[in-house]
């Protein structure tokens, strides 16, 4: 008993050394959008909200967050671009697993298909759809980034729903066919309801899987592009400062409150997550 | 009726096959059409060419695609090992799934950070004037600052802080879908707790880590932005294919990206021969 | 042996050494071995699940223990095959679990703690997933391999005719307490309490008072009767007791006996191909169970009046319901 005791600790500090390294650059991203300086390191010199809203004051033009209007420009194609990919990608997702969720001839095969979207990196997609842009003579513009997010969402969806479709439900389905329900019936009735704290779940990965992408975006983005590809695109050209940081701040804060959003609605059918 | 099963299926599939079919298979294709065509000043020619594969063989890239697997292979390694005892204090130490989920989602917030934003806050930890210089010089390890930035380890931390709720998420849907009977049944027939763990749990959760593996490989792989900021003087593919777009040689960085994707295939393929991936789903 | 939740399992758990008990010892063979991990004592169990590791083949899984004990590689090659003969699973080394069946499944997971001849064997209801053929089957085989090797074997079961069928000493728990522990045949014929009368086999169960003590018997008023049985210990006069006698010991006869005899209607008739279930119905309403054997189906007619019977010896006196406080008597006895 005393074993299970000790060897239990230890695992748990463990746990808490890494989460502290992983939270480490967040906790720092927080503190120093605060920074009252332009340089991005430390030292701390005093306490400012310049970063997050006052306009620009500098001689290089580097102002606060909300007075950015490129910055505030990409968080619009942010919002825009994620909930697009995160409404198709979840019709497309469910659509999916509905028809993969039955043995046919080449099930397996068109499964991995979708999942090896999962295994092309990010810049030889992106360099791919590139091309394909190019070729196909598409106007690049903001809604160009979104099929590239798309089609890297998709796995993520598919793996997060699949599992929901176990034995139980096909029973209940079953049940509700014997009953009288037809195909359509079945679904608006028994299906949907069932999985639909998976379908929320897949709703937001999908955001947030958009909301964070860089690698393929950056390939196909124009002008300014997606939050990430924005930020990306500006450090190369000029150097960073603590707004950097703001925006970071004000963008994790966001994410954070979808995710407890998530999480709260999603404990509600605590069995079904795993 | 059994027609209109099929059908429906199909009917079903046809969005995500489409897109995929647009937006995944042509642009690989492309990738690969490409890296045979020759390099021009508007981008590319339609002349078929092996010279992009030929240079694939200049010690500057073979030099590049050395360091960047390197580099994937240890972050790999890494998180690997650093990610499986969390993974597994999650699924065997923690009791109520509630607990879980919420130690789950609490790994997930850091990850909600932007990225360029997230790699540039290592200069304020890693850099003369960070934090571990700070802490190095309070302990009186060092009398001047180490530059620990720039370098192949700080785009390892870098990865790893990036990269690992990635390896350690499917480790604990592996470890959590193991029945519990069979480590006391190894137990039982004589093994210690260790050699339970190490011959019954540990293969069992082998699909966990692979796919986690394939996950850090893969981003690692073609990841620049990270190098390009941490790594002043390192040269990956990831990199190159991003410097050669921009360049315009769009055949060579075909070429390059042609050459990431066999190796990842042929490592996928290896792997899938020992483990069953399917299983985890 | 016992109800759902009553403890059977985690009573061998931590006979196994897979759970520590708060208090008490475990003595094997004289040895305490209450502190001893799982992997150092000389026991082993087998699951309900079977437990067999799924990466790994029969042969492996059989030899696993065997390979921990660093054997040479012959010799535990000869053990397996010898064992996997006995068991009846001959030539199946390279087989996966996934490929077997429920009974192939039981079977090599007994391999695999038999192999090592341990001094005590643990089952948790090893044959509760399998059809009733074939628990019958293995029953018979688990018995004969016991008695072969010479073993001594924990066996937790609910199912009352495994207990008595297979068990030579029988401890029935409740709710974590002891209710009776004895050999298995005294305990069926002499139940120390209403709980274990009711879940060890079908009973039939009459309130009544004590009138007093006639030689070896014990007369009790009830309201159908009144009635001799044995009873164990002392009985007041006038003390709330619990008369009971086993279906297959009532008798029908034209004659009735002085004694333990009275008159019932027949109200229903369930025939079971070598029994017939006849439940009658006493002079004042109590239903009584009546197992009747080899009878052709139509002899017991509704409403039918018989005469019932029964000796003395069969009956017997009860005056505690459980060891359990608090127990719901009517649901045990009437059942839920």
């Amino acid at each position: 008993m005393e074993m299970a005791r000790d060897s239990r600790k230890f695992f748990w500090a463990y746990t808490g050394l890494i989460l502290a390294f992983v939270y480490l650059p967040l906790v720092v991203i927080i503190f120093l959008s605060f920074n009252n300086t332009a340089s991005i390191g430390l030292p701390f010199i005093g306490f400012s909200l310049q970063w997050y809203y006052q306009p620009s004051i500098l001689a290089n033009g580097l102002g606060g967050f909300l007075a950015d209007t490129g910055a505030i420009l990409a968080l619009q194609n942010s919002v825009t671009v994620g909930l697009m990919v995160a409404v198709m990608s979840t019709f497309i997702t469910v659509a999916s697993a509905l028809s993969l969720r039955r043995r046919f001839r080449g099930r397996t095969f068109f499964f991995y298909l979708i999942l090896s979207a999962f295994l092309v990196p990010g810049a030889i997609y992106g360099l791919g759809s590139l091309f394909l842009f190019q070729a196909l003579n598409i106007p690049y513009s903001v809604y160009s980034i979104v099929p590239v997010q798309l089609v890297y969402a998709l796995p993520f969806g598919l793996i997060l729903l699949l599992p929901r479709f176990d034995r139980e439900l096909e029973n209940v389905e079953d049940a509700a066919r014997v009953l009288g329900a037809n195909p359509l019936e079945v679904f608006r009735r028994i299906t949907l309801p069932l999985i639909f704290y998976q379908v929320i779940g897949v709703f937001m990965f999908s955001f947030v899987i958009s909301w964070g992408e860089l690698t393929r975006s950056a390939f196909v983005a124009t002008g300014v592009g997606t939050l990430p590809v924005y930020l990306y695109t500006r450090i190369q050209t000029l150097a960073p400062t603590p707004e950097f940081y703001a925006i970071g701040t004000v963008v994790t804060s966001v994410a954070i409150a979808l995710v407890i959003a998530a999480g709260l609605l999603l404990s509600r059918n605590q069995r079904r997550l795993f | 009726m059994a027609i209109g099963r099929k059908l429906s299926n199909y009917l079903l599939l046809s969005p995500a096959i489409v897109l995929l079919g647009i937006f995944l298979i042509i642009p690989l294709l492309f990738d690969i059409a490409l890296s045979f065509w020759t390099p021009s000043l508007t981008g590319y020619q339609q002349i078929f060419t092996l010279e992009n594969y030929q240079n694939l063989g200049l010690p500057a890239y073979t030099q590049a695609i050395e360091t960047t697997f390197t580099l994937s292979f240890e972050t790999v390694v890494v998180t690997l090992i650093l990610a499986y005892p969390i993974a597994y204090t999650l699924a065997y130490k923690i009791r109520s799934p509630r607990k879980q989920t919420l130690i789950l989602f609490t790994l997930v917030i850091p990850f909600l950070m932007d990225y360029t934003t997230r790699t540039i806050s290592w200069y304020p930890i890693l850099g003369l004037n960070g934090i571990i210089n700070a802490l190095l010089m309070d302990l009186g390890l060092t009398s001047s600052p180490v530059n620990l930035l720039f370098n192949q380890t700080a785009v390892i931390v870098v990865w790893f802080q990036a990269y690992v709720l990635f390896m350690m998420t499917p480790i604990f849907l592996a470890l959590s879908k193991i029945n519990p009977s069979l480590v006391d049944a190894a137990r039982s027939l004589g093994a210690s707790s260790w050699t339970a763990f190490r011959k019954v749990t540990l293969p069992l959760s082998a699909p966990g880590m692979v796919v986690g593996t394939i996950y850090v490989l893969v981003s690692t792989v073609s990841d620049f932005p990270t190098v390009r900021l941490f790594g002043r003087g390192i040269q990956t593919v990831g990199l190159a294919i991003a410097q050669q777009a921009d360049g315009l040689n769009w055949p060579f960085a075909a070429a390059l990206a042609v050459l990431v994707i066999a190796v990842i295939l042929g490592a996928f393929y290896i792997i899938i021969r020992y483990v069953d991936v399917q299983q985890l789903f | 042996m016992g109800p759902s939740g009553s403890g059977k399992t985690t009573l061998l758990k931590c006979i196994a050494g897979l759970l520590t008990p708060e208090a008490g010892k475990i003595v094997l063979d004289g040895v305490d071995i209450t502190d001893v991990p799982p992997h150092k004592r000389n026991t082993s169990l087998i699951f309900q699940d079977y437990a067999l590791f799924p990466h790994m083949t029969v042969e492996e899984n059989v030899e696993f223990g065997l390979k921990l004990k660093k054997m040479d590689k012959d010799t535990i090659k000869s053990e397996v095959k010898h064992t996997l003969g006995v068991i009846g699973l001959a030539g199946f080394e390279d087989r996966m679990p996934r490929e077997l069946s429920g009974g192939e499944k039981q079977r090599v997971a007994v391999a695999r703690s038999l192999v090592l001849k341990p001094k005590l064997l643990l089952y948790d209801e090893p044959l509760a997933n399998l059809d009733y053929r074939l628990q019958r089957k293995m029953e018979e085989e688990l018995k004969s391999i016991h008695e072969e090797f010479g073993l001594t074997s924990v066996y937790i079961t609910h199912n009352q005719e495994q207990a008595l069928s297979l068990g030579d000493r029988l401890m029935v728990i409740n709710k974590g307490m002891i209710e009776q522990v004895g050999n298995t045949d005294e305990i069926y014929l002499g139940p120390a309490n209403v709980f274990t009368a009711r879940f060890l086999g079908e009973i039939n169960i009459l309130n009544g008072k004590v009138a007093g003590k006639e030689g070896e018997f014990v007369r009790v008023v009830t309201e159908e009767g009144s009635f001799l049985g044995r009873g164990h210990g002392t009985f007041e006069t006038n003390a709330q007791v619990f008369y009971c006698v086993r279906p297959e010991k009532l008798r029908v006869g034209a004659t009735p006996p002085k004694e333990n005899s009275t008159s019932a209607k027949v109200v229903t008739t369930i025939y079971r191909g070598t029994e017939a279930e006849v439940i009658l119905a006493f002079n004042h309403e109590t239903r009584v169970k009546y197992i009747a054997y080899d009878v052709t189906p139509g002899t017991f007619k509704e409403h039918e009046a018989l005469n019932i019977h029964w000796r003395p010896e069969d009956a017997v006196v009860l005056s505690e319901v459980s060891k359990v406080k608090d127990i719901d008597i009517d649901k045990l006895i009437y059942g839920s």
